[in-house]
């Protein structure tokens, strides 16, 4: 586990330029790409040295964005963990009314990431159907 | 290595402490693995798994991805009746992969699909599965709508050095050649190693049916096994 983690989070959509990313309260600088990868994500990355318990706010007023996937040090968590991480509230795939994603990660990153995928139960999920 | 996989198996596991329910369908039974003493013949098993040729298993690499998440597998499926979905092909929409195509036995999948028989197993899908030297497949759920978490097998026909199955939060497989292994595949991150330089060789495969003999052998190993 490096103290310093590389984290990349995947969008369905372009976000601004002026998007903020905060760490445990403390802005971090990224860098947006502006084209679409390979799986068709927007990409904001940055570097952080995280703590046990961290809280990742990602806060953009100017569109409505999906977060499709959080990469962490090479460690490609998928729709299954977003789900995991952020569902809260029906609107738990876009940014809501105020703008605002919350992501709460905790460190070792492999155990984290062990008990996401293990906790995880698609048939929790509201949106569609096993038929 | 992929960092993932390193720390996976470099790390101490908590153990599974979870109360269980034995489930009267036992199968349905949400452990994280069932080692079952058949004293399966694995040797008679192996010669004829190394006479079969493999294929190598291809998987798109993503740009993001410095470590492949897959190194040194091949596999071969020996039978197949066509109507399995192992995996999710979408979890949003819940839908499944298309079922495994039907593959006919030929004789020598035959004769293994007659030794699986005889144990009292019904076998939908049987696969060849085999790990060579310095090989991993990552941490990871095959999250599927088969009914069973315990319908899945896992029958190691080797042993050599250097190899390791390991689930979270259970810990490592103690590996008894003889004994079938019931995989809860599903519901349990799980990751293999092959860290030697020995290959080593595994029939997987999709249960069907079991025999009612071999469902109290299922339910005996679960109670002395776990807190039930």
């Amino acid at each position: 586990m490096p103290n310093t983690c590389k984290l990349v989070l995947a969008t369905d959509s372009q976000i601004s330029p002026n998007v903020d990313i905060i760490i445990n309260d403390q802005t971090v600088d990224s860098k947006i790409t502006t084209v679409p990868d390979e799986c068709g994500n927007f990409i904001v990355s940055f570097a952080h040295q995280l703590e046990t318990k961290n809280h990742i706010v990602i806060l953009n007023n100017s569109n409505l964005i999906k977060l499709e996937d959080i990469i962490i040090d090479d460690i490609r968590f998928g729709l299954v963990t977003f789900l995991c991480t952020t569902v809260s509230n029906t609107q738990n795939t876009q940014l809501n009314g105020s703008g605002k994603i919350d992501i709460e990660i905790k460190t070792p990153i492999w155990q984290f990431w062990s008990d996401k995928m293990n906790a995880f139960n698609y048939k929790d999920y509201p949106l569609g159907s096993v038929s | 290595m992929d960092p993932l996989v390193k720390d996976f198996f470099q790390n101490t596991f908590p153990g599974f402490h979870s109360d269980v329910v034995v489930e009267n369908d036992v199968l349905l039974t949400n452990v994280p693995v069932v080692s079952l003493p058949l004293d399966i013949d694995v040797g008679e098993l192996l010669d004829l798994v190394k006479t079969i040729p493999l294929d190598f298993v291809k998987r798109k690499i993503y740009p993001y991805e410095q470590f492949p998440r897959i190194q040194e597998w091949y596999q071969k499926a020996l039978w197949s009746n066509g109507n399995v979905s192992p995996i999710m092909d979408d979890v949003y929409y819940k839908k499944s992969c298309s079922p495994f195509e039907a593959v006919l036995p030929d004789n020598k999948s035959n004769q293994i699909k007659e030794i699986l028989s005889n144990l009292g197993i019904s076998i939908d899908l049987c696969m060849i599965s085999v790990i060579g030297a310095n090989g991993y497949i990552r941490p990871h759920r095959d999250i599927n709508l088969i009914k069973h978490p315990l319908a899945y097998f896992w029958l190691p026909l080797n042993n050599p050095l250097g190899n390791e199955l390991k689930i979270y939060p259970y810990g490592t497989v103690d590996v008894q050649l003889g004994n079938l292994y019931l995989l809860n595949q599903k519901n349990f991150v799980h990751s293999v190693i092959n860290t030697g330089n020995e290959t080593r060789y595994v029939l997987i495969g999709w249960i069907n049916d079991i025999s009612d003999e071999l469902q109290k052998l299922v339910k005996q190993s679960i109670i002395s096994s776990y807190n039930t």
